[in-house]
């Protein structure tokens, strides 16, 4: 069984040398101007815990250091190298491009809840409707500048609760603290919210559509 | 890398309401899915339920947009909100019968990419 | 100056719940997933997130 973390460009490059999940050491297969980086392993891995989490984040953040990579989705094995090879041969273009659209850059998470004044539950159907408008605005108001920022950005419908927005960010390399500095603005102009920022993370985000 | 701490740039003081997601999220980890069988079931739920979301969140954002363009009395804009909040508990009625959380529902359609 | 080490396990937690995010639901897709067909035509192809705890997937 085949663990894959990444589809990365610069082909040329060896894998790194260092371990994947269970201590087992990172190898690589070209074809063409890809690369994937793969580990190889005779048994079940069990159920994964954070450390294997980690382990898999750990290896794709190596890669990003000197390359650009297509993180996989945590839970991506094949059997062989031959079905690996054959997945390159037949997503060629779409993987191509999308290295292409990431090739420097970096993804941010932002999440934000908003402090609700009335903790009960709603009083009536045009509350829930002005509570949920509020919501919209909040969360617009943050996010528009955010996104003027960044390269590209994906939000998700919001999970309920308090939170207002739940969203990734494709920015720049250079323009990190540029981003940022903005949200510290943000929430220093918005204090009715919680901002919280995480990253940079490999693009996950804006590789699952390959 | 950096440690997992230090992946926080940006964050308020009281970070409890950021990390209350963890013990959803790790029931989508763990076992929680049984054999194969089960598997199938749970996604075919999962998919059905999820275009059910869509609909509704789709229909959600259509009733606060006509809200927000004005013209809608008072009483109009009572039943929608009432509609809506009803649509909501409904929706998630459906995904505890299910054992379904917000994440089950997210599933990717390849090609067409992340449905939620 | 020191941070409580109830500070960093937090920031961990929120961390990774950002993490888990990304890594289960985010990334290119290889193994494990069904594709739903009707009369042999491919119509919904769906990755089953929850199969994860099984690494070897649906065989």
């Amino acid at each position: 069984m085949i663990w894959v973390y990444g589809i990365c460009d610069r082909p040329e490059l060896a894998a790194p040398r260092r371990p994947g999940l269970a201590q087992a050491p990172l190898d690589s297969l070209r074809e063409q101007a890809l690369l994937a980086v793969f580990t190889r392993h005779a048994h079940s891995l069990g159920e994964p815990d954070a450390d294997a989490l980690w382990a898999h984040e750990r290896v794709v953040e190596r890669l990003m250091t000197d390359r650009t990579v297509l993180p996989m989705r945590f839970g991506s094995t094949v059997a062989d190298e031959a079905e690996l090879r054959r997945f390159l041969v037949d997503r060629q273009a779409t993987l191509a491009a999308a290295l292409a659209g990431i090739a420097g850059r970096v993804e941010l998470g932002v999440r934000i809840l908003a402090q609700r004044e009335d903790a009960g539950p709603v009083a009536s159907g045009r509350e829930y409707v002005l509570s949920k408008l509020r919501d919209g605005a909040r969360a617009d108001r943050v996010h528009e500048p955010l996104a003027a920022l960044a390269a590209d950005s994906r939000l998700q419908p919001p999970r309920g609760g308090e939170e207002v927005l739940r969203g990734a960010y494709l920015v720049d390399r250079s323009a990190l603290s540029r981003f940022r500095a903005g949200v510290q603005r943000l929430q220093q102009a918005h204090p009715d919210v919680a901002i919280l920022c995480t990253g940079p993370w490999p693009p996950y985000t804006f590789a699952s559509g390959a | 890398m950096d440690s997992p701490a230090d992946k926080l740039l940006a964050a308020p003081i009281d970070l409890d309401p950021f990390a209350r997601d963890l013990r959803r999220l790790d029931q989508a980890l763990s076992g929680r899915v049984g054999a194969d069988p089960e598997n199938v079931e749970r996604g075919l739920a999962a998919l059905v339920l999820t275009v059910v979301e869509l609909l509704r969140q789709l229909m959600e954002r259509q009733a606060l947009r006509r809200v927000e363009a004005g013209g809608l009395d008072d009483e109009t804009i009572e039943r929608l909100g009432r509609t809506l909040m009803a649509l909501e508990q409904r929706m998630d009625e459906l995904k505890e019968t299910f054992g379904l959380s917000d994440d089950d529902l997210n599933l990717d359609l390849g090609p067409l990419g992340r449905l939620l | 100056m020191t941070v409580a080490s109830h500070d960093i396990a937090r920031r961990r937690e929120v961390a990774l719940v950002d993490l888990l995010d990304r890594l289960l639901a985010g990334g290119v897709v290889i193994g494990g997933d069904i594709t739903l067909s009707i009369a042999d035509v491919d119509l919904v192809y769906v990755s089953l997130r929850a199969l994860i705890t099984s690494v070897e997937g649906i065989r």
